[in-house]
């Protein structure tokens, strides 16, 4: 555990560290930034002061980084709020957005495998979803969005936020990779599984169909679907920048790109330390979750 | 059986795409934005969007109608002896938002709140301001440091609206919390929508009919279309790159119409002064087809403009001094180097623009080369005179020509944002002499000046584009881009 957290503290040093050196290789001035074009020269040398930017990098990336050990992120320079809350709240829009979408891949994966476990003969269904393999996620959500709006132009593509619903089709596109990914991985299972000798007998005895692939097939996949889930997660909090923008969704995605471009680095800063947390947690619970399914797994 | 029965339930509930119904409210207007509204504290925004919301609930003292003429906004009227002292009579009927009743004390804050460490403006006047003042009972005193004949253009844009005192306890004011004096007050807002409801106390009469306006943000312009075409907005800007499509659909113009008007959003191409020579900045000056450049990159939707004030503030009956034969003559005389860079970034059709200016200027035998960074990245680079030419905009929040030359051409506001580094006795000379109430010679010398020996070659004053339906009426924008959507009328 100690070991863990010893990792997890130098990863999240490493990415700080990173990050400052990128950020400062992008030729922008945050003071220009933040007054305009047109403030005079001075005003933007006053604010530089005030923002620390007027001393020589070192210095400044050692200010940094104490602050960021005390988890101290301070102000965004652009937005002018605390930079923990903002994140929070775009966190928030895009856990449901990645959450609905994951679960959405879930259950059509299952749904699919079923239907093929069920019905071999219907087991070329599960090569269509190859298609969310071979569109990147922009691709697909200006097709389907274009497409949307000239054959329901009654739809509203909108993400409203006090309407769950205009969340789903977002949710959808962004899915199409997770549940092609999903859905082979369980097939590959499911066909390694079926052809052993110890599936035959246990079909030999007799069980029924339910049974075997809801108590044998699914209990024997379930910790290679959720260490893909797991990883999903990762590859999901990137593609949904791009859903993000175009369905106007105000989450991490747009966040991370303005603090980008327009040089906002403790907004940058909160951004990574929180990702790094939810990461970290969300490694720590599945590995806490593969105990409990095969203690055999330390 | 029954488990795959019901789990085909739940996925035929969750797969169809709900049709979220609009609300369509009696007088509901939706004004759709493409950038989400970041503050509605008028000292601290710097983006036009959240100036289009600020422009709602907020008054100044005076504002600026569509025709560029100063109106009495929060004082009732306004007087000076000297152009030294202004006197503001503050009117005595207005109430905020909060039902508080306006004071002269709240004018007094505002403005020392602008000219305050937290305001982005604060340069803006800093260095005209002497000192401000209350005359019992309603008059609020502006004194300057010089006599300015033309200093109530500085004070028209929204980020001088006026605030009440009391918001000084409000730590969520400008983000949750808005309490101004305008035509519409906050209800609600978040991240991507901000719902506006009428004043009804408002202390202006207007015949206007919208109760509720709603500001949603929308950031794809495909979508912020079709969301237009299908009725679920009511009001979008017309985003340039879409301008030829939209303005040809016999479809849009039979149940849309697109208004423009002129604003003092100017784009032009700004020269590095030591690396180009005056041969060669009035060769570029004079091969460039301003006429091509409006019908093209902008669907005729900007006024070509060869002067460096917006329209609104300068016009000339020449607006394309078009001269090929000309530029030939002085790129003979600049003896140019073999290739030029040009800087272009990634905001108003910039690249298009570009590519244009590299044929028009191959036509008289001069080579350049584009270069795109995003638009803060070009900032940097002209600042470090790290490009030979560039593609540039300036979106003025002064309604006269006086602080527009000052600031760009006197040598005292070198390198910004007098960008081309022009330092001329003679035009600071012209410019110290702006401060008298008849000075059109004086301005047209300078333009003159500027136009013979030209630092940058202006292209177009781009207009504030609009799409809406057409029973939506009396809407208009004034030069600042702010809509004045208190007298729109909806008429269904």
């Amino acid at each position: 555990m100690i070991k863990n957290i010893i990792y997890s503290i130098s990863l999240i040093i490493g990415m700080f560290t990173l990050s400052f050196i990128l950020f400062n290789l992008i030729p922008t001035n945050p003071a220009r930034i933040i007054l305009g074009p047109s403030a005079p020269e001075e005003a933007v040398k006053k604010l530089q002061k005030e923002l620390n930017l007027d001393k020589p990098l070192h210095s400044q990336y050692i200010t940094e980084l104490i602050n960021f050990l005390k988890l101290k992120p301070g102000k965004s320079i652009i937005l002018n709020k605390p930079t923990i809350n903002e994140t929070i709240n775009k966190l928030k829009n895009s856990s449901q957005l990645i959450i609905l979408s994951l679960l959405i891949a879930l259950i059509i994966s299952y749904t699919l495998n079923l239907i093929a476990f069920y019905v071999p003969k219907l087991k070329p269904i599960i090569n269509l979803t190859k298609l969310g393999v071979i569109l990147p996620t922009f691709v697909s959500s200006i097709t389907i969005a274009v497409l949307l709006t000239l054959t329901l132009p009654e739809l509203s593509l909108r993400y409203q936020p006090q309407n769950i619903s205009t969340l789903i089709l977002p949710a959808l596109i962004l899915s199409f990779y997770p549940t092609a990914l999903l859905t082979h991985i369980l097939n590959n299972k499911i066909n390694e599984i079926t052809q052993s000798q110890y599936f035959i007998s246990t079909l030999a005895l007799g069980f029924s169909k339910n049974y075997l692939f809801h108590k044998i097939l699914l209990k024997s996949t379930l910790v290679s679907l959720i260490s893909t889930w797991t990883n999903l997660l990762s590859v999901a909090f990137f593609s949904t920048i791009t859903i993000e923008i175009i369905f106007s969704i105000p989450g991490i995605g747009p966040l991370l790109l303005q603090s980008i471009t327009q040089k906002d680095f403790p907004m940058l800063k909160t951004i990574l330390i929180i990702n790094a947390f939810f990461f970290i947690l969300v490694n720590t619970l599945t590995e806490i979750i593969y105990h409990k399914i095969d203690p055999r797994i330390k | 059986m029954k488990k795959i029965i019901t789990i085909t339930i739940i996925i035929s509930l969750i797969i169809p795409i709900s049709c979220s119904k609009q609300q369509k409210g009696e007088n509901e207007l939706i004004f759709a934005i493409e950038n989400e509204i970041t503050t509605l504290d008028p000292i601290k925004t710097k983006h036009i969007y959240d100036l289009q919301v600020i422009g709602q609930i907020y008054n100044g003292l005076i504002e600026i109608n569509e025709k560029n003429q100063i109106v009495p906004a929060l004082a009732e009227n306004w007087s000076t002896t000297d152009y030294k002292t202004w006197k503001f009579k503050i009117r005595n009927n207005v109430l905020f938002h909060d039902n508080s009743k306006l004071k002269p004390s709240d004018v007094l804050f505002s403005f020392k709140r602008i000219l305050s460490k937290e305001s982005n403006s604060a340069w803006i006047l800093s260095d005209v301001i002497k000192n401000f003042k209350i005359i019992p009972p309603d008059t609020f005193v502006i004194e300057l440091n010089k006599p300015d004949p033309h200093f109530l253009h500085r004070i028209t844009s929204p980020l001088f609206s006026i605030v009440p005192e009391t918001i000084k306890n409000l730590k969520e004011f400008g983000s949750n919390i808005a309490i101004g004096t305008g035509p519409f007050k906050l209800l609600q807002k978040t991240d991507n929508e901000i719902i506006l409801i009428r004043n009804e106390n408002y202390w202006e009469k207007t015949n206007g009919n919208v109760s509720k306006l709603k500001f949603v943000t929308i950031k794809n312009d495909q979508i912020r279309l079709s969301e237009l075409k299908a009725g679920k907005i009511s009001v979008m800007y017309l985003p340039l790159h879409l301008a030829p499509t939209i303005t040809k659909s016999p479809e849009i113009n039979e149940k849309f119409q697109i208004s423009s008007f002129p604003t003092f959003n100017i784009h032009f191409i700004g020269f590095n002064t030591k690396k180009l020579n005056i041969h060669l900045r009035k060769a570029i000056n004079l091969a460039i087809d301003r006429n091509e450049i409006t019908k093209i990159a902008t669907s005729n939707l900007a006024i070509p403009n060869p002067n460096p004030l917006p329209t609104p503030l300068w016009t000339t009956k020449e607006t394309n001094p078009f001269n090929p034969e000309e530029a030939v003559k002085e790129i003979k005389m600049a003896k140019p180097p073999h290739e030029l860079q040009l800087l272009v970034h990634d905001k108003y059709n910039s690249p298009i623009i570009g590519e244009l200016i590299q044929n028009q200027l191959k036509k008289i035998n001069l080579n350049i080369t584009l270069k795109q960074v995003d638009f803060n990245t070009a900032i940097d680079f002209i600042l470090k005179d790290k490009s030979d030419l560039y593609l540039m905009f300036f979106e003025f929040v002064f309604s006269s020509p006086e602080p527009i030359l000052f600031n760009l051409f006197h040598s005292s506001k070198i390198p910004v944002p007098n960008f081309w580094k022009l330092n001329n006795k003679e035009i600071d000379q012209l410019l110290e002499q702006l401060n008298k109430p008849n000075n059109q010679k004086i301005l047209q010398e300078i333009i003159n000046k500027i136009n013979s020996n030209p630092p940058l070659a202006p292209l177009f004053t781009l207009n504030a584009n609009i799409i809406y339906p057409k029973y939506i009426q009396n809407i208009s924008i004034n030069p600042h881009n702010i809509a004045m959507l208190k007298k729109v009328k909806i008429q269904k």
